[in-house]
């Protein structure tokens, strides 16, 4: 992800100015964490986020704020990659664990939607601290165009 | 190698309840267990934090499948023999259905805890066990301690 973003479709870019809104002002957990965008273009987001202590099980951050963070930030990549907003559900979603984040680490999350399908997205995710330390890589797969109450995680 | 795992009993609550009491994260999931049908059932206590849209209301999928997680941990350390500790290498969630607003149990099969890795399957559901929200299959490091 050298080269610049490619800009997302209008609709897409509105949104995505309400979401970030409601995430730090209203969501109690997204408000926590104030995710700090990095990149955001079409098919790919990158955020910052400092985890609180609240997610700390021992010494260490729990794997499975990474899970959370990536399912989120993976849902938006795919979101990114849209013409028109629309909900979503996640189908699927696998996190594997290379090490675990440290309190006080900002972590840095990426996604890439690697293209929709029969409304179905394909999205690879990745955590690092800001260190570069690997802690977690992901692979999932969003309906897009729920209708149902199953609609967006975020 | 393959570790054979002890029956659940009032022991085995008490070291899956004594690894919640230690766990920060344990206490945002309003982890609680008990002891249904002979076997460990986990229950995330609804909060508000584990809303994913605030528009339909349901969990945060990240949430649902970060509590599956926590909950086959905590039935591999708690039904070893010896001590173990555990590091997640994967989680593989399929969300079923839709969820809602409101409590998520969970129970807990381990396939087989090997020298080195456990394989468990964690399934969770709102009310009706027969309509399952989520369901997820889980690898974790085991060390000894």
């Amino acid at each position: 992800m050298t080269d610049a973003p490619q800009p997302l479709a209008p609709g897409i870019a509105m949104a995505f100015q309400g979401i970030q809104a409601a995430f730090t002002k209203e969501h109690p957990l997204f408000s926590e964490l104030a995710p700090k965008p990095l990149r955001v273009g079409r098919g790919e987001i990158a955020v910052r986020v400092t985890p609180s202590e609240r997610f700390l099980d021992g010494d260490t951050i729990h794997p499975g704020l990474m899970t959370i963070l990536l399912d989120t930030i993976m849902g938006m990549a795919t979101w990114s990659d849209l013409e028109t907003f629309q909900p979503l559900a996640t189908i699927n979603l696998q996190t594997d664990t290379y090490t675990h984040a440290k309190p006080g680490e900002n972590i840095v999350c990426e996604a890439i939607c690697e293209g929709i399908m029969d409304d179905v997205s394909i999205v690879r995710g990745k955590a690092t601290s800001e260190d570069g330390t690997l802690l977690a890589t992901a692979a999932g797969t969003f309906m897009v165009g729920t209708r149902s109450a199953q609609v967006s995680r975020i | 190698m393959r570790r054979d795992l002890l029956d659940v009993s009032e022991e085995t609550l008490a070291r899956a309840r004594a690894l919640v009491e230690g766990s920060n994260i344990g206490a945002w999931f309003g982890t609680r267990i008990s002891i249904e049908n002979g076997e460990q059932r986990y229950r995330l206590t609804f909060d508000e934090p584990h809303i994913g849209n605030p528009v339909i209301r349901a969990l945060h999928g990240g949430v649902i499948s970060a509590f599956l997680q926590y909950a086959a941990t905590l039935e591999v350390l708690s039904r070893t023999p010896e001590p173990l500790r555990a590091r997640s290498i994967s989680v593989h969630t399929s969300y079923l259905r839709g969820s809602r607003d409101v409590d998520l149990d969970v129970a807990v099969s381990v396939q087989r805890v090997g020298r080195r890795i456990a394989f468990v399957e964690a399934r969770g559901w709102q009310g009706d066990r027969e309509r399952e929200v989520a369901s997820a299959q889980i690898a974790l490091r085991v060390f000894e301690e």
